[in-house]
């Protein structure tokens, strides 16, 4: 099918009402403030919330239906769907743990809030389109616009803590390294459409072929690999990912961590799994060597560090490492059947999908935390885990919450962190992936030192002589609200996962 | 335009042509193919990815950034003269020299987000200048390791 | 076949003879106030004296103004590929979705122009 048989009669707007609700969202929460005033600041929020429930329920409606719009282009598929639950879900804790601070009357007395301005939340809600559109793509230059409308907004994000010079920092280092990454994805986008003569994965699926070599699209790959691989923070190209999540306020390192590592990494699993598998042959060594580096520089990195931020960020480095185990699989799985449209999505997926929203909950949590113990925000850069010493005595709940994240992100059972580590480190043993799980496995056994570090600090050390960067945490019910789902869901994947994996086990590649 | 001084200079400088001076240049031009545009694409964009590594300035550095993004919209026009030919002549069967623009669509698309981009790093290193006094990313060491 | 490139760089002689003769006419026709010898270390001004080197800020408004520009005028590129393709459409019997879509998108620019009015973007004080 060529362009010139466009016609309006692709477009099915059922499929993209979740990205016009949330879009319409974004031009009301732009507006509102100048209309409503003061009350904006509950306002504002409120109809965010709104939106994102709004979007949430037109997702589910549209679930097994395997819609698809724009010629394919879009396609809301059970993987789509599931995704932007993920994306909505995060974004709903996120807003609601902002307003906490937002609200006046919601505001601990420590005054200034650090969200000073309405701009949060539209440039949140034009994250959240972003990533939808981002897992929804099979069109390379959809995804790259998507990449950008994720990315944008969040170099502003980074920034938004107004009083803090690490977070105009993390702003600029973040932009640098971003729009970097995206002039290499947008030269090897071109020179794809030069080897294929289209950008939809279709045709670029039906150009690879193992046989044939052709260079140019090897090195459009290689160069769209690249910019992938600086968007989730994979090894030769995560150098500003520990800074950009330190310096950037807590809730917003969150949100990248959880969201945008979410958003890229089924990205990458569409691209990978529906457009190159063809070429499986010939990445596989790439990625199985990067995912390797991934685990391993992400932990040691992480090993050493005293800041709790900068520590939870090389460890989302290493999160990323196990995560392209999946892709791995689904690359073998796929190049071997061949990918048939209306198929189930395999194992690979499912354990893919798990543990992704094992993680995402467990490291927004723990970020949540980390903005729950510094309330004002402008010394969260700065939080050690000296200054966490002894917290099982002064507030023992929150130590219990902070120390299940841990768990659930160094993998302990019970945790959705372990469920997830072990599906996708079972999926990878019956695909063959002998010598990388092993490498996974020594590497979550690294990881557990520095995360038990923080817990032994926790519970087994005395509080400091010096006083602790640590405030008082408002007893705000808005946030007690946010880190409880996180709690729960981590649990609930932990210890009832069949729930999820049997709305997994329904999700398939849309036709 | 027909000249007679003209015509003998092409007649001299290009005997087997035969044209005159213009038609001798464009012939000089239709000589330029693809490759000639990829060629200074990758020029353009190596440049760039060099002023990116080597730049100390933010400014600089933006700008290295665009440069990158441009090389890319040379790269779609130059391909589009491929591909949108193929695809008008596969949509009309005929042979109309007509390119279906999809690849200027493209370089619309790419423009559009580098202008977004420049808008949003600009603000954000007057930001960064208005704390720092400087817009030098050396400068931008408080975190390290 | 280096003949080939003799109109080129015929072209060449004729672009670097034309600049050249323009020079050196303005230099005999050109009337001549001024021969004092600071006035060449002053900026060059067209010809006309200049009113010196100002010192001092420049608004940062002017930066803003700029950054808007660039977006604003970019955003009006997506005009040109609709218009283009309005006839096709119209025959296709869609001019009614062709124009709403042009529409909305003007309707999200004009969105963010209000929200720019609304922060005094425009309001140079």
């Amino acid at each position: 099918m060529t362009s010139m048989e466009f016609s309006p009669q692709t477009i099915d707007f059922t499929a993209i009402m979740p990205i016009i609700i949330i879009s319409a969202g974004i031009l009301v929460t732009l507006l509102l403030p100048f209309a409503a005033k003061g009350r904006a600041k509950i306002i504002n929020p409120l109809v965010a919330l709104i939106v994102l429930l709004a979007a949430f329920i037109s997702s589910a409606r549209i679930w097994d239906l395997g819609r698809a719009s724009f010629d394919g282009m879009y396609t809301a598929d059970n993987a789509t769907l599931f995704a932007s639950f993920i994306f909505i879900i995060v974004a709903f804790i996120t807003v609601i743990a902002i307003t906490a601070r937002y609200c006046p009357f919601l505001r601990s007395p420590d005054g200034e809030g650090l969200f000073a301005s309405p701009e949060v939340f539209p440039l949140m809600l034009t994250v959240v389109v972003g990533a939808i559109v981002m897992s929804a793509s099979r069109n390379l230059i959809l995804t790259f616009l998507a990449i950008e409308t994720l990315s944008i907004p969040l170099y502003v994000l980074a920034g938004m803590n107004l009083s803090s010079e690490r977070s105009k920092e993390a702003s600029l280092k973040y932009f640098l390294t971003g729009a970097f990454a995206s002039g290499f994805l947008a030269y090897g986008i071109s020179l794809i459409y030069g080897a294929v003569g289209k950008l939809g994965y279709h045709a670029i699926l039906d150009a690879c072929s193992p046989t044939a070599a052709d260079y140019t699209l090897y090195a459009g790959l290689a160069l769209v690999a690249v910019g992938f691989g600086f968007k989730v923070a994979l090894v030769p190209f995560h150098a500003w990912v520990p800074d950009v999540y330190q310096g950037s306020p807590a809730l917003i390192s969150g949100f990248m961590a959880s969201l945008v590592k979410a958003a890229g990494f089924t990205a990458i699993l569409r691209f990978f799994g529906e457009g190159i598998v063809p070429l499986y042959g010939i990445w596989w060594v790439a990625i199985a060597i990067i995912a390797a580096l991934t685990m391993t520089v992400g932990n040691l990195m992480a090993l050493n560090q005293i800041v709790l931020k900068r520590l939870l960020a090389y460890s989302s480095i290493a999160h990323a490492g196990y995560l392209l185990l999946a892709v791995l699989i689904i690359g073998k799985e796929w190049s071997e059947k061949g990918v048939t449209a209306g198929a189930p999505l395999g194992d690979a997926m499912q354990c893919a999908f798990f543990y992704l929203a094992g993680y995402v909950f467990a490291i927004i949590g723990s970020f949540a935390i980390i903005w729950w113990l510094t309330p004002s925000d402008k010394e969260g850069a700065l939080l050690e885990i000296d200054d966490v010493r002894g917290l099982n005595d002064r507030h023992p709940l929150h130590a219990a919450l902070f120390a299940l994240f841990l768990f659930s992100l160094a993998g302990f059972p019970i945790t959705a962190g372990f469920l997830g580590k072990f599906f996708l480190f079972a999926s990878a043993l019956s695909h063959g992936f002998i010598l990388l799980v092993v490498f996974a496995l020594l590497n979550a056994v690294l990881s557990a030192y520095y995360y038990l570090k923080i817990i032994v600090a926790m519970y087994m050390k005395s509080a400091p002589e010096h006083a602790s960067l640590c405030e008082e945490p408002s007893p705000n019910p808005w946030i007690y609200a946010v880190v409880w789902t996180c709690t729960l869901a981590t649990l609930w994947l932990g210890i009832i996962p069949a729930s999820i994996l049997g709305l997994l086990g329904s999700v398939s590649v849309g036709g | 335009m027909d000249n007679d001084s003209l015509y003998f200079l092409s007649n001299w400088a290009n005997v087997e042509s035969g044209g005159n001076a213009l038609l001798t240049m464009w012939n000089i031009f239709k000589h330029i193919s693809i490759h000639h545009y990829l060629t200074v694409a990758a020029i353009i964009f190596t440049i760039g990815f060099y002023g990116v590594i080597v730049r100390r300035n933010a400014i600089s550095i933006l700008m290295s950034i665009e440069l990158m993004l441009n090389a890319v919209n040379l790269n779609f026009v130059a391909f589009n003269q491929i591909w949108g030919l193929k695809i008008t002549r596969a949509a009309f069967t005929s042979n109309e020299d007509v390119l279906t623009p999809v690849g200027q669509i493209f370089t619309i698309f790419i423009i559009i987000i580098a202008a977004a981009e420049a808008a949003v790093g600009l603000a954000i290193v007057i930001a960064f200048y208005r704390q720092r006094h400087s817009v030098k990313v050396e400068d931008a060491d408080l975190m390290r390791w | 076949m280096l003949t080939a490139y003799v109109p080129i760089l015929i072209l060449f002689a004729f672009m670097v003879a034309i600049s050249l003769i323009i020079i050196v006419l303005s230099h005999y026709l050109s009337s001549r106030k001024y021969s004092s010898r600071e006035r060449f270390e002053e900026p060059y001004e067209c010809g006309l004296s200049t009113g010196g080197i100002k010192p001092g800020r420049y608004p940062v408004k002017f930066y803003l103004v700029a950054i808007l520009f660039v977006v604003f005028d970019v955003e009006a590129v997506f005009l040109w590929p609709w218009a283009i393709s309005f006839q096709s459409f119209r025959e296709m019997g869609y001019s009614v979705f062709w124009y709403a879509e042009m529409i909305v998108f003007l309707g999200i620019l004009l969105v963010g122009y209000v929200y720019l009015v609304g922060k005094n973007a425009f309001d140079w004080k």
